[in-house]
């Protein structure tokens, strides 16, 4: 089976080649350690992996553990003989089912308490803002994150995962779901945030 | 109208439907479509703008995912420390072939073999009838053995190293946990003693670990039943000098004498050792379990008291301990305990009894005295008594409030810091989320497993599960709601006119009177919250106890005083910087420091009640002038001089407190 070279740039580290076809990696030759080759990736992909089920599944501590058993089945499936075309998908994919089978799916964003907001804000004050632009930015994002809480749980894994750069087709294989229905899902999602832009 | 999608299908008035719109903006339309897109918006406004609409949602979404999002998700809780440990072990597990991989061997290394075999039959068929029956008796003996070695060697268990089976029986713990909300743990212990010049001797011991709770409860029982019973006024000290000789070393050696068999607590102290020797070993019980044992030996143990070598023994197919053996050093030789575990099972709390982890005294609870004769020395293995063991001490008590204060529970959580009756320290609470527990609980870490103190921090969720449910017929509260009999602040018109004046829209400025206000109001609160906390810490101790404190107690009691201080100085100081253009008066020159406060406890307590008092007349005249009221609007007094001086001198008399030795 030919496999294409998938590289990728992630975060602010070095490229990375998330093609894992054992022949291509020099692991038949010796050449490449398996396990240095995992890892290699998990320190590309574990931030966005950790962020995206924190953010669709809210559970914070379960999310790392998570992480880090998908990371642990791609080690599993290559060294079966098996490989992987693209590892961003198949990381997130399988993370994905690995939260859905353990996490439970009644929470949703949570409102964030003033003290947080807050810190939060502090932080995000923009200095080439004058303070009323800072103050209505702050409720801009207040704002949105209430209509962001409003969403339903697919709709916001969808988002989720666009924002991360997959495609329609990556989406629905990651959730298993149709590629129309991730398009009717991000549709449905964007006109609800178009609401609060336009007030 | 423009009919330039050429029979592709079109929406109302010949524009794309609102579907393929977003499909063009996210760069999903196929690319003959998207062709047709590109051409009716070079021509049509409304789609254009329409397409501009979305494209500005994608990318509120996206600055709000990168800005806000980010900094609300937690950082792993464990900072991904032990993916390489783990990822080993996995390596290793995937050492071992599988079932079928080696049978593939097999059969690839019994081809010629059975070649040759078969090869040989075939000349043996012509051969002497006996010459036959040797053979063929010989062909069966050499399948069976070969058979036999591929069992052995298929199902033999893999040899692990002492971290990975630390690891292994760790997390497996862990999952078990984590399966079952408000876990507790309870183990059954059969423990045995053999000492030189001796009988071996035999304790049962029952052990409830609330895990979401942090607290344990450890009963005896008597041989042969597994009940908790008491056994006061029982004859002889026997029964309980095993228990008690255990409790002794594991204490002397730094191991969790609450646990006595814990993965937790055995990885830990077998951590901390500088010169050890380990190995693991494998063996197989009569009955067929597989198990692992690591075994620790301290070469310089030479101490009484001191363990030499410890075992862990764990079930090689789940990873789980059931059984630890401790060597002791003692003045005649040694002393071997033997922990086996008899029984063992992953509770809900909800499901035990609420006189397990109860606070009743130990005259009436299940719980079980050490000793048989209460006024030799009464030391329930339950709930120490004061005249026991421990008892907390003032040291003890900052050292607790500062923990607390580091992780910002003294403020707003509804925490409680009291000692009890019994003299031991208990940390009480409700938080909002499991997350805030656990924060809670780690920040306590260094404390929680201290016997004199007892943590029962549960989630707003976890106490209202306990509460009764009401009946049916239960009345239902009156709804009740304050009309707000104003639709503006006092602070108002001061307000309006400051913003205006700085060039605000009209159509902006009750936006910002409101954030301004919120503001204000969230600066006063915490000043106000901080103000309080420093007040409950400073009237805690008596003179005499902060007299009794170490040089190490009384330096964390005074850097809580000046952090709390600090805060309200630093609240008020950004209240004045706000208000200060509002009612036109510039922040002041700090007052000179009250040096006075440097003197004695006594005359910082007094400054810490005169700072509390300022805080909260503040905080009221702030709530006056900036929130909606339910009665007629006050007049505004922000811009009076008199509370302005106030404001001033609250600022600098924080900060002499926060200054103050």
């Amino acid at each position: 089976m030919r496999v294409h070279n998938v590289r990728a740039k992630s975060g602010a580290g070095p490229e990375v080649d998330f093609c894992l076809d054992p022949a291509m990696l020099g692991l038949e030759k010796g050449t490449v350690r398996l396990e240095d080759k995992v890892a290699e990736i998990f320190e590309a992909l574990r931030e966005p992996v950790y962020h995206y089920l924190v953010a669709s599944f809210r559970d914070s501590a379960d999310a790392e553990e998570i992480t880090q058993e998908a990371f642990f089945r791609l080690y599993r499936h290559l060294h079966s003989g098996r490989s992987v075309t693209d590892a961003r998908p198949w990381i997130f994919r399988v993370a994905h089912n690995i939260a859905v089978e353990r996490l439970t799916v009644n929470k949703r964003f949570t409102t964030i308490d003033s003290h947080s907001w807050e810190e939060i804000m502090d932080l995000l004050s923009d200095p080439g803002l004058s303070p009323e632009q800072n103050v209505l930015q702050v409720e801009r994002y207040e704002r949105l994150h209430a209509r962001l809480g409003l969403l339903s749980r697919q709709q916001q894994q969808c988002l989720h995962l666009r924002a991360e750069g997959f495609r329609y087709k990556e989406i629905a294989e990651i959730l298993g779901i149709e590629i129309s229905s991730v398009a009717e899902f991000l549709r449905r999602a964007i006109k609800k945030l178009m609401r609060e832009n336009n007030g | 109208m423009d009919r330039i999608l050429n029979g592709e299908r079109t929406g109302q008035d010949g524009h794309p439907p609102e579907e393929d719109l977003f499909l063009y903006v996210d760069g999903e339309l196929p690319a003959r479509k998207a062709a047709y897109m590109r051409t009716h918006l070079d021509a049509c406004w409304s789609c254009r703008v329409r397409t501009e609409k979305v494209q500005e949602a994608i990318t509120s979404f996206v600055d709000y995912r990168n800005r806000v999002l980010r900094a609300l998700v937690p950082s792993p809780p464990h900072g991904w420390r032990d993916f390489d440990s783990k990822l080993k072990t996995v390596v290793a597990e995937s050492g071992k072939r599988s079932f079928r991989s080696g049978l593939r061997e097999l059969i690839g290394l019994l081809g010629k073999p059975l070649a040759a075999a078969q090869a040989f039959a075939s000349s043996v068929r012509h051969a002497h009838f006996p010459a036959r029956r040797v053979v063929r008796f010989a062909a069966a003996v050499l399948t069976i053995v070969i058979a036999a070695a591929l069992v052995l060697r298929l199902t033999s268990v893999p040899a692990v190293s002492a971290n990975e089976l630390l690891d292994r029986a760790a997390q497996a713990s862990a999952d078990q946990i984590r399966r079952v909300p408000q876990a507790v743990v309870h183990q059954k212990l059969r423990i045995k003693r053999t000492a030189p010049k001796s009988v071996e001797e035999t304790a049962g011991l029952e052990v409830w670990d609330d895990k979401s709770g942090s607290r344990v409860r450890d009963f005896l029982t008597t041989e042969g039943e597994n009940i908790p019973v008491a056994i006061e006024g029982m004859s002889g000290a026997r029964k309980s000098s095993v228990f008690d000789g255990l409790t002794s070393a594991l204490k002397a050696n730094g191991m969790d004498y609450h646990r006595p068999l814990s993965i937790g607590a055995f990885q830990e102290w077998r951590n901390s050792l500088p010169g050890k020797k380990e190995s693991v070993e494998k063996s197989r019980l009569s009955s067929g379990l597989d198990l692992l044992t690591l075994t620790v030996g301290i070469p310089d143990a030479v101490k009484p008291g001191q363990i030499s070598e410890a075992s862990l023994i764990v079930r090689a197919r789940d990873w789980h301990p059931i059984e630890q053996r401790l060597s002791v050093k003692s003045t005649e030789g040694e002393s071997e305990y033997d922990v086996v575990e008899t029984d063992f099972e992953v509770l809900s709390l909800d499901s035990i009894e609420a006189r397990v982890f109860g606070s009743t005294p130990a005259a009436t609870a299940p719980a079980v005295s050490r000793s048989e004769k209460p006024e030799a020395s009464p030391s329930p293995v339950a709930e120490p008594s004061a005249s026991a063991i421990v008892a907390a001490t003032p040291d003890l008590e900052v050292q607790v409030l500062s923990l607390l204060s580091e992780s910002g529970a003294d403020l707003t959580e509804q925490i409680t810091v009291d000692v009890r009756p019994d003299k031991l320290l208990e940390v009480r609470g409700i938080v909002e989320t499991d997350q805030r527990k656990t924060e809670l609980l780690n920040a306590l870490g260094s404390v929680i497993h201290n016997p004199a103190v007892r943590v029962d921090i549960e989630t707003v969720a976890e106490a209202v599960a306990k509460q009764p449910h009401k009946g049916a017929g239960a009345a239902a509260v009156p709804d009740q709601h304050a009309e707000i009999a104003n639709n503006s602040i006092a602070a108002d018109p001061e307000l309006r006119r400051y913003f205006s004046a700085r060039g605000i829209a009209d159509s902006e400025i009750d936006d910002a009177i409101r954030q301004f206000s919120r503001n204000v109001l969230q600066h006063s609160q915490l000043a106000l919250f901080q103000a309080s906390a420093l007040r409950r810490v400073a009237d805690r101790f008596t003179d005499a106890e902060l007299k009794s404190l170490s040089s190490d107690g009384r330096a964390k009691w005074l850097a809580i005083i000046r952090q709390h201080a600090a805060a309200v100085q630093s609240q008020t100081a950004a209240l004045m910087q706000a208000l200060g253009p509002v009612v036109g008066n510039k922040p002041a020159a700090a007052l000179p420091g009250d040096d006075a406060l440097a003197a004695s406890d006594a005359s910082r307590r007094d400054a810490i009640k005169e700072l509390f008092e300022l805080a909260n007349g503040n905080d009221q005249v702030f709530r006056s002038a900036f929130a909606l009221s339910t009665g007629s609007a006050n007049i505004s007094v922000i811009n009076t001089p008199q509370f302005w001086q106030l404001l001033v001198r609250t600022e600098a008399l924080a900060g002499s407190i926060a200054r103050g030795q």
